[in-house]
């Protein structure tokens, strides 16, 4: 499926406009003084720990909460006042929220009975919908006789039936079981290609938002940490946060002396131009660029504590003797490499651009 | 746009006011008047003479008592019919549930049938003469009936109960008693505080059963009955009932702290293991004689008001007839008819009204939610007579002169059981999740719009169990009511309760199989409109809150 994805590139156009939002719950500042664009068809991802605000961001746009301060600007509109039911805007819900007592084809009609269209309209429109997500023939269905992926389905063409602006959806697939989660995903990803939807997605899950979003929106404590596509954040995350939440990453304390970085005893020339000033400086590297070999002629040396098979891949916790201290490395090799038993030494090669420099944060 | 959310809460807040404050101030009022002048004459003279305090004092005794028998048998028949597989249980569950739509007075009458003066039990069968008019009597009584209502508290607690914590002691070296002891009943205790208390408060405030049995043994509820029936000093009555108030509230009170701190042991509902104690011979014995004897003695009661119905004169000519069934067409149905229309009001305005009011103080962020609230709630706490007396006080004179109308009548009822239609709108809604409101709002459907789609019918299993006990709550009702009705406004529970008054038993039990066939019919045909799961899951829930009311 994915394959039929065309990630499309940035149209320019600003959708929705989120201006200097600020929320708080008492003295709980929620979020602070947030701004955010998503451009027209785009699938922005807000991504985030629990708490981070991302879903009260999302109830904000969506008007079910009302921001201290800011503005939610809709296709140029301003409609910070407008009430939840007069925004053109589809949401999904965490738990689907489907209306337990009428059927598929009710729930999906619900929206367009309440902008007052024509039986036959309605008749046609639903069809199209549950056709879109695949359930046809599915109207006469109770909902609780749905599995969790149907639902998600009728929850998805419940909210896009109405034609709206833009698509929220809320955690959408943290209901479904792992490999349900991985179809629904592409099935998300197929539909709002295939509409052009400007969509909202909101997920705590770092690999669903990797593989699913054309730009991620990294949130922390109501703050927007970084706003990229999947793999800036990856390959260069702006800040701590960012490096340690997507991705698993290794932080080890480095020095900068005139026009060299001192790592793990190793000696690196910083090319010119660098803007690392000299000092202490907190380096990050991601487990899978760090190389393992037999370790006869590199100047990393460690010795292997412990070993975990993931299928595809292998991870090693390596002890590095830094100094007077001893570091534990995460190592990540693939599992066609020869495997390196408990207690090995290793030798360990870390490349200068794999490094990530976080200054002023040893 | 921001005042009209104002609206309907104001609406409510000032019926309220009318229908539960003026008549509870009145009655504050009328018992500071002596001859019409302001004064603590009538709180010296029950705290002084001795007829009067000893009042209190019996009212009191006598509820401890009936609080501690009752919880000790509801208790009893829990553990058989939940934690043994012992014979029968089905039937002792019944049985312990029956009383609910037995009107008060009818299991009244069949003590006395059974085992009065001239009681087929206590004269005919064993030869005993002794005086059933006394405290004993009454301790009887109402022990037999508060049983139902601890019963089914505590059940409640129990079928929440997860037998796994069991299983840990078990597997922890546990014998079967000491598990009992140590997990099972710790683990029901704020099943069986919350029934101690809810019986203490029922039994208080019970006026008829001392009315009828006590003889010479008065309680706060029925003095303040003969005061105002016998020596209209509506004043004293007043003042009676204001001490009788003190009281309910303060047991209402300790009620709901304990609600609010077992709310953790509650919850947990899904996943939960029941499995039975393999407690020993002589412990089962004993449990299952305590629950075989009540049974037996509920189902004899039901028996033999049938019986008193049917024959000529109970203890004396079994001869079939229906001769005190003549009285009803005597009557031209008025009491039936009025008893129906009210209960069918009733009903429909305590269900409705009940999920309204849930819904603002659940969902809606206004000023004055929490005093909605707590005055919905209120009129739990307040006694039937203080209700009544109130009424009594307050709509006898103007500007809201309304002593006489079928208005009133509703309105006391409604008021009464409101409390009831409220708990359920809100047990109802705080598990309802807010993001189907929501997924409603983001497809464009307004607030009332929601309400009317989403909210009532989803509620619906609860609404329909709501209106079935407030039915049953109306046709039975009494102990307010007497206070306000008028020949026009005639209740069947009245009927009941003259025709014992002046010993016309058979009457009074032909009286007392109408109301128990209106209340079977009716809960009967609430039950059958929506056999659905959810409904029957629902009456399983409400039997709990019913009781309360």
């Amino acid at each position: 499926m994915v394959s039929e994805v065309n990630h499309q590139p940035y149209s320019g156009i600003i959708d929705l406009e989120l201006k200097n939002i600020c929320k708080s719950f008492g003295s709980l500042t929620v979020l602070a003084d947030l701004s955010l664009n998503v451009y027209k068809g785009e699938l922005c991802c807000l991504l985030g720990p629990s708490g981070c605000g991302k879903t009260t961001l999302l109830k904000i746009i969506n008007g079910l909460l009302e921001p201290d301060s800011g503005a939610v600007l809709l296709a140029e509109k301003d409609i910070t006042a407008l009430p939840c039911q007069r925004r053109d805007l589809g949401m999904v819900f965490q738990n689907y929220a489907l209306f337990p007592h009428m059927s598929v084809f009710d729930n999906v009609a619900y929206g367009l009975r309440r902008r007052r269209w024509s039986k036959d309209q309605i008749r046609s429109k639903v069809d199209g919908a549950l056709a879109l997500v695949r359930l046809p023939g599915y109207e006469k269905r109770r909902i609780h006789e749905l599995s969790g992926g149907q639902q998600q389905r009728v929850a998805l063409a419940r909210a896009l039936v109405i034609e709206p602006q833009a698509l929220l959806l809320d955690e959408p697939l943290s209901n479904l079981d792992a490999k349900l989660r991985a179809d629904m995903r592409d099935e998300i990803r197929r539909i709002q290609s295939q509409l052009g939807i400007t969509t909202v997605y909101v997920t705590h899950d770092q690999e669903e938002a990797m593989s699913i979003a054309d730009r991620i929106v990294v949130m922390n404590d109501g703050n927007i940490e970084q706003i990229g596509t999947p793999e800036d954040i990856y390959d260069n995350p702006a800040t701590k946060f960012v490096a340690t939440f997507v991705g698993s990453i290794n932080f080890i304390p480095g020095e900068v002396t005139d026009g060299e970085l001192r790592l793990l005893g190793c000696t690196y020339r910083i090319p010119a131009g660098s803007d690392l000033t000299p000092g202490k400086v907190l380096c990050a590297i991601r487990p899978e660029r760090i190389r393992l070999n037999a370790g006869d002629n590199t100047v990393i040396r460690g010795k292997v504590k412990e070993s975990e098979y993931l299928g595809s891949i292998v991870r090693y916790l390596v002890v590095v003797n830094d100094g007077d201290t001893s570091r534990e490395l995460t190592v990540q090799v693939p599992v066609s490499q020869k495997p390196i038993g408990v207690g090995e030494n290793v030798g360990l090669e870390i490349g200068y651009d794999d490094i990530h420099f976080f200054p002023g944060e040893p | 746009m921001r005042w009209k959310k104002y609206i309907l809460p104001a609406v409510f807040l000032i019926l309220l006011c009318i229908f539960v404050v003026y008549p509870s101030v009145s009655v504050l009022q009328e018992s500071f008047k002596v001859d019409g002048q302001l004064s603590f004459g009538n709180y010296i003279d029950v705290f002084t003479k001795p007829y009067l305090y000893s009042t209190i004092w019996s009212s009191v005794l006598v509820a401890c008592g009936a609080a501690a028998l009752s919880t000790a048998l509801g208790l009893i028949i829990a553990l058989v019919v939940f934690k043994t597989t012992l014979p029968f249980r089905r039937l002792f569950a019944v049985s312990a549930v029956l009383p609910i739509i037995i009107p008060g007075f009818v299991t009244t009458i069949a003590y006395i049938f059974l085992f009065g003066r001239n009681g087929i039990i206590s004269y005919q069968l064993l030869g005993i003469e002794w005086d059933v008019y006394s405290w004993k009597s009454v301790l009887i009584l109402q022990t037999i009936d508060l049983t139902t209502t601890a019963f089914l508290l505590i059940s409640a607690t129990m079928v929440t109960l997860d037998s796994r914590l069991e299983d840990a002691a078990r597997s922890l070296g546990a014998s079967e008693w000491n598990i009992l002891r140590t997990v099972t009943l710790p683990l029901l205790r704020p099943g069986l505080i919350a029934a101690a208390l809810l019986t203490f408060m029922r039994s208080i405030a019970d006026f008829g059963t001392p009315l009828i049995v006590g003889g010479d043994f008065d309680t706060l509820a029925s003095a303040s009955y003969t005061q105002l029936i016998g020596t209209y000093s509506m004043e004293m009555a007043a003042t009676l009932n204001m001490v009788l108030l003190l009281i309910s509230v303060v047991a209402f009170w300790l009620y709901s702290r304990g609600q609010a701190g077992s709310m953790d042991v509650r919850q947990q509902t899904e996943g939960v293991q029941r499995k039975e104690l393999e407690l020993s011979r002589p412990v089962k014995g004993f449990l299952w004689t305590v629950a075989c004897f009540f049974s037996v003695i509920v189902l004899m009661m039901l028996v033999s008001v049938f019986l008193a119905a049917f024959t000529r004169h109970i203890g004396g000519d079994f001869g079939l007839t229906l001769q005190h069934f003549q009285i009803l067409p005597q009557r031209g149905w008025n009491s039936t008819i009025n008893t129906l229309v009210f209960a069918v009001a009733t009903m429909a305005i305590v269900s409705f009204v009940g999920i309204v009011i849930a819904y603002l103080v659940t969902r809606l962020e206004f000023r004055g939610r929490s005093l909605l609230d707590w005055l919905t709630t209120l009129p739990f706490a307040i006694p039937g007579t203080f209700m009544g007396v109130g009424f009594a006080i307050a709509f006898s004179k103007s500007p809201l002169l309304l002593a006489g109308t079928w208005a009133i009548v509703v309105a006391c009822t409604v008021i009464r059981e409101l409390p009831l239609g409220l708990r359920a709108g809100v047990s109802v809604l705080s598990q309802q999740d807010y993001a189907i409101e929501d997924a409603s709002a983001s497809l464009g459907a307004s607030k009332i719009t929601t309400f009317f789609n989403i909210i009532l019918p989803m509620s619906r299993p609860a609404l329909l169990v709501t209106a079935a006990w407030a039915f049953i709550a109306t046709v039975q009702t009494l102990g307010a009511i007497i206070f306000i009705i008028t020949p026009g406004t005639k209740l069947l529970s009245v009927d009941v309760f003259e025709a014992v008054i002046r010993n016309d038993w058979g009457d009074a039990a032909a009286f007392s199989v109408v109301m128990l066939l209106l209340a079977a019919v009716g809960v009967l045909t609430i039950y059958l409109i929506s056999r659905r799961q959810a409904t029957q899951s629902w009456f399983r829930k409400l039997i709990t809150s019913r009781i309360q009311g």
